[in-house]
C-alpha cells in the first residue's frame, strides 16, 4: 500500500507537467481547430533554451521563463503569422488537414534542425533542487516534480483569469466558438490566432523550466510528451481546459501506478488500454462537450 | 420616423459568386440614413450574400459597397463594426458556450466600445429587460426568441449606426415576431438606421418603409412599402405564397 501511494504522488507530480503541455495543445485546438503537432517541438526548443541559459548565464531554470516565455510567445506568434495562417486562410474548412500537415512538418524540421547544432547527445541540468526530496506522510517527495505540479496550479489560475475575466481571453474564446461572428464584433481572427499559438508556446517556456532540473534534454524530447499530451486531451476532452489539467494528472498516476507491477514499456501499453476504455465509454472525452 | 436624403449604404452593381455558383449579380440598393429598409425574397435568393458582402464576410465578386461615402473594399471585416455598421446573422449565431452577458460584452469588444461599456449595458438592459435576468445562463440554452434579442443586444452593444439583421424573425412564434418587429420600429425612432431581410412579404412590409425583392440572385422589384403592400404582382406572386405557406 506504501509502494502505491508512493507511486501515485510520483505519477501526480509528472502527470503536472503533462497536463501543462496539454493545456498548451488544448488552447491551439480550441481556438483554430489545429492539432499543433509541433507542441512538442516548441517544448524542446524551450529546453534547449533553458539549458543554454544555464550553462551560458548561470541563469537557474525556475528563473529562465522570464526569458524563454517571452521568446517562445515571439516564436509561436511568427511561426502562426508567417506559415500557419496563409495556409488557414485559404482553407475553408473548419478542421484544415493541410495546417495540420504543415505543424506536422514544421516539427520534424525544427526537430533536425536542432540534431544539426546541439548533436543526437543527452544533456543534463543539475542544480541544487535536482536531487531534493523531502518526506511526508513516510512519502518520499521529490522537490523538482513538485515545483511542476505548483507550476501547472498556478498557470492553469492565471489562464484562466485571462481567458474568463480579460477582453482579450474572451475574444480568444470567442474566435474558438465562432470565428465569423468574432470578425462581425471587431476582433481579427488572425490576430487572435497568433496569440493563441504565442501563448501555447510560451506555457512550453514554464514546463521546460521545471522539466529540466530532472529530465534530460535532446532534440527528440518533445515527441514523447507529445503523443502523452494527444491522450490527456482526448481523454480530458478536445478544447476543455480543465480537462487536460485532469487528464494529465490522470495518466501521470496510471502510468506511475502501473510500472509498480510491470515494466515501463508495459506501462505505457495499459496507459493507451485505459484510454481506448474511456473514450468506449465516453467519446467527448472525460469533461468533454458534444460540438454541434 | 425620421428620413434624410443622406445615404448611408450604397449597393452598386454587386455580384457575389461561390466558385461558379452565383449568388448575386448586378444588384444596386441604397440606405438612407434613418430608413428601415427590408430585402425580400424566397430561400436562396441572395439575400444573406448581399448582407454578408455589406460586412465583408463574403468578397464580392464584383461592384462597390459605399458606407457613409466610403469604399468598403479595402476595409478588412473586423474594422467594418468600428465605422458603425453592425451585422447580425443568421440563426443569431451566439458564441454557445459563453454567457448572455460575456456575448453582451464581447459586443463592445472595440476599444472606443469599451470605454462606454456600462452605459451601453445599461441602455441594452432597458431595451430587452429579460436579458438582464438571464446575463449569467449560458447562450446556447435560452429559447430562440430570447437568443434574437441578445443576438441584437450583442449588435448594440458598439452603438452602431446602421444595423443589418439577417432574418430575425426565423423560426419565433407569432408572439415573439410581433415583439420583434416592435424592438426594430423603436430603435429606428431612437435614429438607428435598419437594413434587415425576411421571406414573409407582408411582416416585412409593415415594419418598413422601403423594400426590395430579391429574385435568384437579381432585384425584381422596388419601392416604398406602401407601393409594394399595394402591387398586384407582388400580391400575387408572393403574397398568396405567403398565405399558402402559413
Amino acid at each position: 500500500m506504501r509502494g502505491l501511494a508512493q507511486a501515485v504522488t510520483s505519477g501526480l507530480l509528472i502527470g503536472a507537467v503533462y497536463g501543462l503541455i496539454a493545456l498548451g495543445l488544448n488552447i491551439v485546438f480550441g481556438t483554430m481547430r489545429v492539432v499543433n503537432f509541433a507542441q512538442g517541438t516548441l517544448l524542446m526548443a524551450g529546453m534547449f533554451m533553458t539549458y543554454w541559459l544555464w550553462e551560458l548565464g548561470g541563469v537557474h531554470p525556475y528563473i529562465s521563463p522570464l526569458v524563454t516565455a517571452p521568446l517562445l510567445f515571439g516564436l509561436g506568434f511568427a511561426v502562426q503569422h508567417l506559415f500557419v495562417s496563409p495556409l488557414l486562410a485559404r482553407e475553408r474548412a473548419r478542421e484544415p488537414m493541410s495546417v495540420l500537415l504543415l505543424t506536422l512538418g514544421l516539427a520534424l524540421v525544427l526537430e533536425n534542425v536542432a540534431l544539426l547544432f546541439f548533436s543526437a547527445d543527452f544533456k543534463t541540468v543539475t542544480t541544487d533542487v535536482s536531487m531534493q526530496t523531502f518526506k511526508i506522510a513516510g512519502l518520499i517527495v521529490s522537490v523538482p516534480r513538485l515545483v511542476g505540479l505548483g507550476a501547472m496550479v498556478a498557470t492553469s489560475l492565471v489562464l484562466y483569469l485571462f481567458f474568463m475575466h480579460t477582453d482579450l481571453g474572451r475574444a480568444v474564446r470567442a474566435t474558438g466558438q465562432d470565428r465569423e461572428v468574432a470578425r462581425l464584433m471587431g476582433i481579427n481572427d488572425f490576430r487572435i490566432y497568433g496569440v493563441a499559438y504565442g501563448l501555447s508556446a510560451a506555457m512550453m517556456g514554464i514546463a521546460a523550466a521545471v522539466l529540466v532540473p530532472f529530465f534530460y534534454i535532446h532534440p527528440g524530447v518533445g515527441t514523447s510528451f507529445l503523443l502523452k499530451a494527444f491522450v490527456i486531451v482526448v481523454l480530458g476532452g478536445l478544447g476543455s481546459m480543465p480537462g487536460a489539467a485532469l487528464g494529465g494528472l490522470l495518466v501521470g498516476v496510471i502510468e506511475g501506478a502501473v510500472a509498480l507491477w510491470v515494466q515501463a514499456a508495459v506501462a505505457q501499453i495499459v496507459l493507451f488500454a485505459v484510454f481506448v476504455a474511456i473514450l468506449f465509454v465516453r467519446p467527448a472525452g472525460l469533461l468533454g462537450v458534444e460540438r454541434r | 420616423m425620421f428620413t434624410s436624403e443622406r445615404r448611408l449604404l450604397a449597393v452598386e452593381n454587386l455580384a457575389v459568386d461561390y466558385g461558379g455558383y452565383v449568388a448575386l449579380s448586378g444588384v444596386s440598393l441604397e440606405v438612407r440614413t434613418g430608413e428601415i429598409v427590408c430585402l425580400m425574397g424566397a430561400n436562396g435568393s441572395g439575400k444573406s450574400s448581399l448582407l454578408n458582402a455589406v460586412s465583408g464576410l463574403v468578397r464580392p465578386a464584383a461592384g462597390t459597397v459605399v458606407f457613409e461615402g466610403r469604399s468598403l473594399t479595402d476595409v478588412p471585416t473586423y474594422r467594418r463594426l468600428g465605422l458603425g455598421l453592425a451585422h447580425v446573422l443568421e440563426r443569431r449565431r451566439l458564441f454557445p458556450y459563453m454567457t448572455v452577458l460575456e456575448n453582451l460584452l464581447l459586443g463592445s469588444y472595440l476599444p472606443a466600445a469599451r470605454a462606454r461599456r456600462g452605459e451601453a449595458l445599461e441602455q441594452v438592459f432597458r431595451t430587452f429587460p429579460e436579458l438582464r435576468a438571464r446575463r449569467q445562463q449560458l447562450a446556447h440554452t435560452l429559447s430562440g426568441g430570447e437568443q434574437q434579442m441578445v443576438a441584437i443586444a450583442r449588435a448594440l452593444m458598439s452603438t452602431p449606426r446602421f444595423l443589418m439583421l439577417d432574418e430575425p424573425f426565423l423560426g419565433l412564434s407569432p408572439r415573439l415576431v410581433a415583439e420583434v418587429a416592435e424592438t426594430i420600429l423603436r430603435l429606428n425612432a431612437d435614429g438607428m438606421t435598419v437594413l434587415f431581410t425576411e421571406q414573409a412579404i407582408h411582416q416585412s412590409l409593415i415594419t418598413s418603409h422601403r423594400g426590395y425583392i430579391l429574385e435568384s440572385g437579381r432585384l425584381v422589384l422596388s419601392g416604398t412599402s406602401a407601393e409594394l403592400l399595394g402591387n398586384e404582382m407582388l400580391q400575387r406572386v408572393y403574397m398568396g405564397l405567403d398565405l399558402e405557406a402559413s
